[in-house]
C-alpha cells in the first residue's frame, strides 16, 4: 500500500452536513445573488458577457471582500470587537457626536408621533427607490488588445472606465404579507459620463439597451423566485425586511425595540461583514431602512441606535436627494475608503435616503464626491401594478 | 442535457440568479474536501465562503465544463487562515482516523500494519509539509483532482503540480516506509532497508 491510498483511506467519516447547514449556505449566496442582482431573475441572457460592467456600489453591503485574504483576518478582528460590544456597550462605546444624536433622536420621537398608515385588504404600500451610482466597466477594444492568445490574464492591467448609472426598483407590499408582493424593475440607464471613453463604456453595456424596459415581478409572500437553468423554480429571501447572517427576515419582531439592545444585535447580525462594526452598523442600518417598509417603532429604534454608534456626525446639514432636503448623516470609515450617511428629516422622522461619498477618490471621482445615493419614497396604492409604465424608457 | 458549469457561470454574469445551481451541484464536494482537512465545523464555513467568494469573482473563472477545480481552488485559498489549526489536526492524528471499512480490503501484510504509529508519523509528515505542496498533495487525495484540476485550481502550471507531487510523496514515504518495512520484516523475517531514526 503506497502513501497515496494511504490518505485516501484519512477521515473518510465525515459526517454529511446537516440539511439546515446546506440551507444555510445556499440562503447566504441567495442573499449575495440579490444584493447583485440588478436585472431580473427572470431576463432575457445577453451575448458575450464576459466583461460585464461592474456596479461599485454594493447594493445590500453584503460582498465579501477578496483582497488577499486580509479580508479575513480583518473579519476576524471584526468578531473580536464585537465580542467586547456585546460585554459592555454602554462604557467604552461613546456614541454619536452630540449635534447628530439630537438629530437622531429627534427625528425617532417624530417617528413615534406619526402613525404608520394601516393598509385596508387590497392596498398596497408601494416603496420606490430611485438610485444612480457609479459604475467600472471596460471597453471592448480595451479588453481585445489585452488578449494574449484569446484570454485576458488580469483585467485589473486594463484601463477602467467609469460612469454613473441610474436605477429604479418598486415595491409592492401586501396589507397581509402573506399575499402575492410585487416588485417593479426598471432598466437601468446612464445617468453621468466623464469624456468620450467613459460615454463609449457606457454605450457598450448592453443592460442599457437590452431587453424590456422593466420587469413586473410577481413575489409570493415577499420571496423571489428564481429559475435554475434546469428550469426548477426556487425561493429566495423575504424582500423589505433587514439582513441576518446568511440570508434576510422581514420579521421586524425578531429585534429589541431598546436602543442599546438593538444596536448589540445590528453588531451581531453583521459580525463578520465590512470593515468595522460601527461602520458595518450604519450601512446595515441604511439598508434597513432603503427597505421602505420599517414598521415606525422599529424605524424610531433604529434611529435612536444609530445615535449610539462612534464616529456618526451631521455631515451636512441641508442635503437634497432627487429633490427632498433632508439632514445627511454618517460617519468617516477610517478602514474604507467610503462614508455611509443616511438622510433623514429630524423634524417629522422621514426617511429620505441614503448615500455614499468617496473619501479617497479614483478615477474621474474626487475625494468628497457621492458615488451612490438611494431616495426613497412610500405611498398608499389601491392596486397591483400591472405594467411596467412607470419606467420611464 | 445538463448545462455544464461553464455555461451556468456565463449566464451568472447575466443572470445572477443562475450562480445558485452551481451551489447545489458542488457544496457536497466541497465540504467534504474542507471537512478532511479541518473538521466539520470549519468546513461549514468555509464551504458556505467558498461560494460567496466564487460567485463574487465569477467574472474571473476561465475553466470550461467543470467548475470543481476552481471551487476547490478558492476553498483551498481559504483555508490557509486555517493552516495552523490543520497541521495541529494532522500532528495529532489518529489511526481511527483511517477508515476501518478499508482494511478488510487490503492484503494480509498491510492488515498487520502498525496503525497507531503508522498514522502518528503520516500525520506528523503531513504538518510538516509547506502549505503548497500539502494544498497540491490534498486536492489530489482528498479533492480527487487531477494534475490539471490542481494546475487550475492553485493557478500553477502542470510541471509544478508533476514536480509538488513527486516530491511530498518521497518525503511521505521516507516518513511511514520504516514502518511498512519493519512489518515486512517481522512477516518475512529480513530486513529490506536500514531502519531510520526513529521520529
Amino acid at each position: 500500500m503506497d502513501e497515496i491510498s494511504l490518505l485516501r483511506r484519512a477521515r473518510t467519516d465525515i459526517p454529511e452536513r446537516t440539511p439546515a447547514s446546506v440551507a444555510r449556505g445556499r440562503a447566504a449566496l441567495f442573499a449575495q445573488i440579490e444584493a447583485e442582482t440588478p436585472y431580473a431573475p427572470f431576463a432575457a441572457v445577453g451575448d458575450d458577457t464576459a466583461f460585464t460592467p461592474l456596479p461599485l456600489r454594493r447594493r445590500r453591503r453584503r460582498t465579501v471582500a477578496w483582497t488577499g485574504f486580509s479580508a479575513l483576518a480583518a473579519g476576524a478582528l471584526t468578531v473580536a470587537l464585537v465580542g467586547g460590544n456585546l460585554l459592555g456597550i454602554g462604557g467604552w462605546h461613546g456614541g454619536a457626536d452630540p449635534a447628530a444624536a439630537d438629530a437622531l433622536n429627534a427625528a425617532a420621537i417624530a417617528t413615534l408621533q406619526a402613525t404608520d398608515p394601516t393598509l385596508s385588504a387590497g392596498q398596497f404600500l408601494h416603496v420606490r427607490n430611485d438610485a444612480v451610482y457609479m459604475t467600472q466597466a471596460h471597453l471592448e477594444e480595451d479588453v481585445d488588445a489585452a488578449r494574449v492568445n484569446g484570454v485576458v490574464e488580469d483585467l485589473n492591467t486594463v484601463e477602467a472606465q467609469y460612469y454613473l448609472q441610474r436605477e429604479q426598483l418598486e415595491l409592492f407590499r401586501p396589507a397581509d404579507r402573506n399575499d402575492t408582493w410585487w416588485r417593479i424593475q426598471c432598466r437601468t440607464s446612464v445617468a453621468e459620463t466623464f469624456g468620450p471613453k467613459s460615454e463609449l463604456a457606457a454605450k457598450q453595456n448592453p443592460t442599457f439597451t437590452n431587453g424590456p424596459i422593466g420587469h413586473l415581478i410577481e413575489m409570493p409572500g415577499g420571496r423571489i423566485k428564481y429559475e435554475s437553468p434546469e428550469g426548477e423554480i426556487k425561493i429566495g429571501n423575504p424582500v423589505g425586511g433587514f439582513s441576518v447572517p446568511g440570508g434576510a427576515s422581514d420579521d421586524f419582531t425578531q429585534l429589541p425595540l431598546d436602543p442599546g439592545a438593538l444596536l448589540t444585535e445590528i453588531y451581531r447580525l453583521t459580525a463578520t461583514k465590512g470593515t468595522s462594526p460601527d461602520g458595518e452598523a450604519l450601512v446595515w442600518i441604511a439598508d434597513t431602512l432603503r427597505g421602505g417598509a420599517v414598521p415606525a417603532e422599529y424605524r424610531a429604534a433604529i434611529y435612536q441606535a444609530a445615535a449610539l454608534i462612534p464616529g456618526v456626525t451631521i455631515t451636512e446639514e441641508q442635503a437634497t436627494l432627487n429633490g427632498t432636503t433632508g439632514m445627511a448623516i454618517g460617519r468617516d470609515e477610517t478602514n474604507s475608503t467610503f462614508r455611509q450617511e443616511i438622510i433623514i428629516d429630524p423634524a417629522t422622522g422621514q426617511f429620505i435616503g441614503e448615500r455614499t461619498v468617496e473619501l479617497e477618490g479614483y478615477g474621474p471621482v474626487a475625494a468628497g464626491t457621492v458615488v451612490a445615493w438611494t431616495a426613497v419614497t412610500t405611498e398608499i396604492v389601491d392596486a397591483a401594478p400591472t405594467d411596467v409604465s412607470s419606467c420611464n424608457p | 442535457m445538463t448545462t455544464h458549469d461553464g455555461e451556468i457561470i456565463r449566464r451568472s454574469l447575466e443572470q445572477p440568479a443562475a450562480f445558485a445551481e452551481l451551489y447545489d451541484r458542488h457544496e457536497r464536494v466541497v465540504f467534504r474536501y474542507a471537512a478532511r482537512r479541518l473538521g466539520a465545523s470549519e468546513a461549514d464555513d468555509i464551504a458556505s465562503e467558498t461560494f460567496l467568494v466564487a460567485f463574487t469573482r465569477r467574472r474571473d473563472f476561465t475553466g470550461s465544463e467543470n467548475a470543481r477545480p476552481w471551487l476547490l481552488g478558492i476553498a483551498t485559498t481559504l483555508m490557509r487562515q486555517h493552516a495552523r489549526t490543520e497541521a495541529k489536526a494532522w500532528r495529532g492524528m489518529l489511526a481511527s482516523d483511517l477508515a476501518r471499512t478499508d482494511i478488510d480490503q487490503i492484503d494480509a501484510a498491510d492488515a498487520r500494519l502498525d496503525a497507531k504509529r503508522l498514522t502518528r508519523r503520516l500525520g506528523k509528515a503531513l504538518a510538516r509539509l509547506p502549505t503548497g505542496d500539502r494544498d497540491t498533495l490534498l486536492l489530489h487525495t482528498f479533492g480527487d483532482l487531477d494534475y490539471e484540476g490542481i494546475s487550475e485550481a492553485l493557478s500553477i502550471p502542470v510541471g509544478t503540480v508533476r514536480s509538488r507531487l513527486n516530491r511530498v510523496r518521497r518525503k511521505l514515504r521516507a516518513a511511514i516506509e520504516p514502518i511498512l518495512n519493519q512489518e515486512k520484516e517481522q512477516s518475512h523475517g529480513r530486513n529490506l532497508a536500514p531502519a531510520p531514526s526513529a521520529d
